[in-house]
């Protein structure tokens, strides 16, 4: 084994960035995710314990159902250290649980998108707290402004999708939105930020109403699509906004029925989807190994040696016994012939199997093992590229 | 960025730690008998090497599935168990596996032996357990540690095999009883306890007052060595009752013992698989937390050099020179020594703070 030390030129950090992408579909109350319907397990209908269109945080509890095969749950005992859980308010902390108490919690934890319909006038909480971050954009698009000369979101009808960071990492990435209207399968509209400064445009049916218009606007780095295009995508009226005496024909403010949030009885004929990248960021560290010409030529594996070549010899130089390296043990010619009796000129050989890194106080971090033994003689040089995601 | 640095003393500063808990219920149906396809478990994967066999809580070619814990068996060389007959399968397979959780788990005596898993953990001398079964619990589980004084692992141990839950008529409950207050510190692996034996369903014990030594469970590596003498009766050497009889551990009616000479290690876990009624345990997870008094005295803190506090080389937030000072606290910045920010902690909203009133922000650190 021989030891080398990274010099500065060969260790590299950098960051992968990568996109997943994210597609729901919103049919009849119902949303799917990357269109993968419900896994059945053999004790809950959903194996993941959670509803269509959501994912379970940490996956703890597959397939399990309450009485039969119980969940796994979190507790914690009220101590000095005064940790509780989030859903446990101060209040309930400080007057439900005396020292001593064990409080519980509960999994799986779930994450899916979801959606507030304003009605015009109706009070918005949501969408008014996004108040200064739509105007911090709003150099980008006076689409963004929240009161202007397009109108005053705080007011008019709208269409608030949130989507977890889970889904996209640090950022959604620009221009990568998608959201579709269908009505009886037929595309009545689609948005697409073709600008890439976060407006939402219809860019089809082509020729259709509203086509080349600003029907929302995207917050890439929080998370929000605003829909706010309220022109008549198709004729057909539905129950769009939960009041079966008020049916509605299709906008995109009515985008989004049966995604949690707001409640409207699942309806047929009409569906939607969405679908997005994030951008994620993965630190990553590249080291490069050499092994130069004329080294890392020898082994200290036994089998390095001819047979019956022992690696120490005893001696009796001194009273007692030494071990001394031997100068004269035999390595093996391991140079392929292809003649019967005969060996070639010997050449050392060696098979360089794995790459370990280790730490100035030499302990071990990370081994790095090659698919099939490197064989290296002294005339060839290789490096060996070792990636690491932190 | 702050202009104005206090130092925060021994007395604002406090270390605590909390451990959080998990309860985790095995229902022995999903190790043996829920995701049977043909003739194959799909949630239990058998390996080449045939060393051990892992169990997942769902099919594990799925992605959702977890492993949850792996199964083997082994017993020492000089177990009557061991031998070189072609009866003999898997032999030095068993003793490996036997030595090498030994080694891990009871370590090496003063010459240089590996010690062998003892009934009460007392290794000065005391009957040695030398045929085993072990599980071993995924750190997915287990986390820090098993919590001590919460693990149960039921078996059935009626003497009859019978695939439609009959094995389970008769129960024994393996738990590591008063552990929290009873526990062994002299393994390298970390704590261990003993675990103890007593009837659920039936009495099927000789000594059947719960002091029945059955196993050790180790909590810090969360593995349970379990005793093979747990399916015997008297006679054969086991801990059941003569009355209880001996387990036939397969459709061939074959006793543990035999099943450890002649069935490979996956049989033998297959055979556990159909015993084990439920396993119970609480996992733990330390939290390390540090709380920092950050204490804004009625003299400090009142100023900003914040941009927006002055206007036309005044300050803003007052009407009238008399005015006393007024600042807002909207974030809390921890520095080193050599006043490199380390943390940051916001507030959700500003507090207001000028000279009339007194502060201390509660700043916690976990890790």
């Amino acid at each position: 084994m021989s030891i080398y030390k990274f010099k500065n030129e060969e260790v590299f950090v950098n960051t992968l960035t990568l996109y997943p992408k994210y597609e729901f579909v919103a049919y009849s109350g119902t949303l799917y995710i990357n269109n993968k319907q419900a896994d059945v397990g053999a004790f809950n209908s959903q194996s993941l314990s959670v509803p269509s269109g959501y994912i379970s945080l940490y996956e703890m509890n597959i397939d399990r159902l309450s009485g039969s095969n119980d969940y796994v749950y979190p507790f914690i005992t009220k101590d000095g250290s005064l940790q509780s859980f989030k859903t446990v308010s101060n209040s309930q902390f400080a007057q439900s649980f005396a020292h001593g108490d064990v409080i519980t919690g509960s999994y799986p934890m779930s994450s899916s998108l979801y959606r507030n319909y304003y009605s015009q006038s109706a009070n918005r909480p949501h969408l008014n707290a996004l108040r200064n971050t739509m105007n911090f954009y709003k150099t980008l698009s006076s689409h963004y402004e929240f009161s202007g000369s397009l109108g005053d979101k705080g007011e008019q009808e709208a269409n608030l999708i949130s989507v977890p960071s889970i889904f996209y990492g640090s950022r959604i990435k620009k221009g990568s939105v998608d959201l579709r209207f269908y009505i009886t399968g037929t595309l009545v509209g689609q948005l697409q930020d073709i600008k890439r400064n976060g407006e939402l445009i219809q860019v089809a049916p082509s020729g259709s109403t509203g086509s080349g218009s600003c029907a929302g606007v995207v917050l890439y780095n929080e998370g929000f699509m605003l829909l706010t295009g309220s022109w008549e995508l198709d004729t057909t009226k539905m129950n769009y906004i939960n009041d079966i005496s008020l049916k509605k024909s299709t906008k995109w403010v009515y985008w989004g029925s049966g995604i949690t949030g707001f409640d409207n009885d699942p309806m047929t004929g009409s569906h939607t989807s969405i679908s997005f990248q994030g951008e994620t960021m993965t630190p990553t560290i590249s080291m490069y190994a050499h092994a130069m010409k004329g080294e890392l030529n020898h082994s200290n594996n036994p089998t390095f040696l001819k047979n019956d070549q022992q690696l120490y010899t005893t001696s009796n130089i001194q009273s007692g016994t030494l071990y001394l390296e031997n100068n004269n043990a035999l390595i093996k010619n391991t140079v392929y012939n292809i003649y019967d009796n005969n060996e070639e000129t010997f050449q050392k050989h060696t098979y360089i199997s794995k790459v370990v890194i280790y730490d100035e106080h030499m302990n071990v971090l990370g081994v790095a093992k090659v698919a099939k033994p490197v064989k290296k003689t002294e005339d060839r040089e290789f490096s060996f590229k070792l990636k690491l995601d932190l | 960025m702050a202009t104005t640095y206090k130092s925060l003393s021994t007395n604002d500063i406090v270390t605590t730690k909390t451990l959080l808990h998990e309860a985790i219920p095995i229902t022995g149906t999903i190790v043996s008998g829920t995701y049977v396809s043909g003739t194959t478990e799909r949630n239990i994967k058998n390996y080449t090497h045939g060393m051990f066999q892992s169990v997942y809580d769902y099919p594990y070619l799925s992605s959702s599935a977890n492993h949850i814990f792996d199964i083997a068996v082994g017993f020492h060389a000089t177990s009557s168990l061991s031998g070189t007959s072609v009866n003999h399968v898997q032999v030095s397979k068993k003793i490996n596996m036997y030595n090498q959780m030994a080694q891990v788990l009871m370590g090496y005596d003063e010459s240089g032996s590996v010690r062998r898993f003892d009934e009460d953990g007392d290794l000065t001398g005391g009957t040695k357990m030398n045929e085993v079964v072990f599980l071993n619990f995924a750190r997915l589980l287990t986390k820090d540690e098993i919590k001590k004084g919460s693990f149960q692992l039921d078996l059935g141990t009626s003497a009859s095999f019978d695939q439609s839950n009959g094995v389970f008529a008769e129960r024994i409950r393996l738990a590591d009883t008063n552990a929290q207050n009873d526990y062994r510190v002299n393994s390298p692996a970390g704590d261990y306890a003993v675990l103890y034996a007593d009837s659920t369903a039936g009495t099927n014990l000789t000594t059947d007052d719960g002091t029945q030594k059955a196993g050790l469970l180790f909590y810090q590596a969360g593995i349970a060595v379990v005793t093979a003498s747990v399916f015997l009766d008297a006679a054969d050497g086991g801990i059941l009752s003569n009355s209880a009889g001996t387990c036939e551990m397969n459709a061939g009616a074959e006793a543990i013992t035999d099943l450890f000479v002649s069935g490979a290690i996956s049989a033998s876990c297959d055979a556990l698989r159909q015993r084990l009624y439920n396993v119970q345990f609480n996992n733990t997870t330390e939290l390390n937390s540090t709380v920092y008094f950050c204490r804004a005295h009625h003299n400090e803190f009142n100023y900003s050099t914040n941009p927006t506090y002055l206007s036309s080389s005044k300050l803003v937030v007052k009407n009238n020179a008399s005015d006393t000072p007024v600042s807002y606290i909207t974030t809390v910045g921890l520095y080193s020594a050599d006043n490199e920010l380390l943390a940051v902690a916001k507030m959700s909203e500003p507090l207001k703070k000028d000279p009339s009133n007194e502060l201390t922000l509660r700043v916690r650190l976990d890790y």
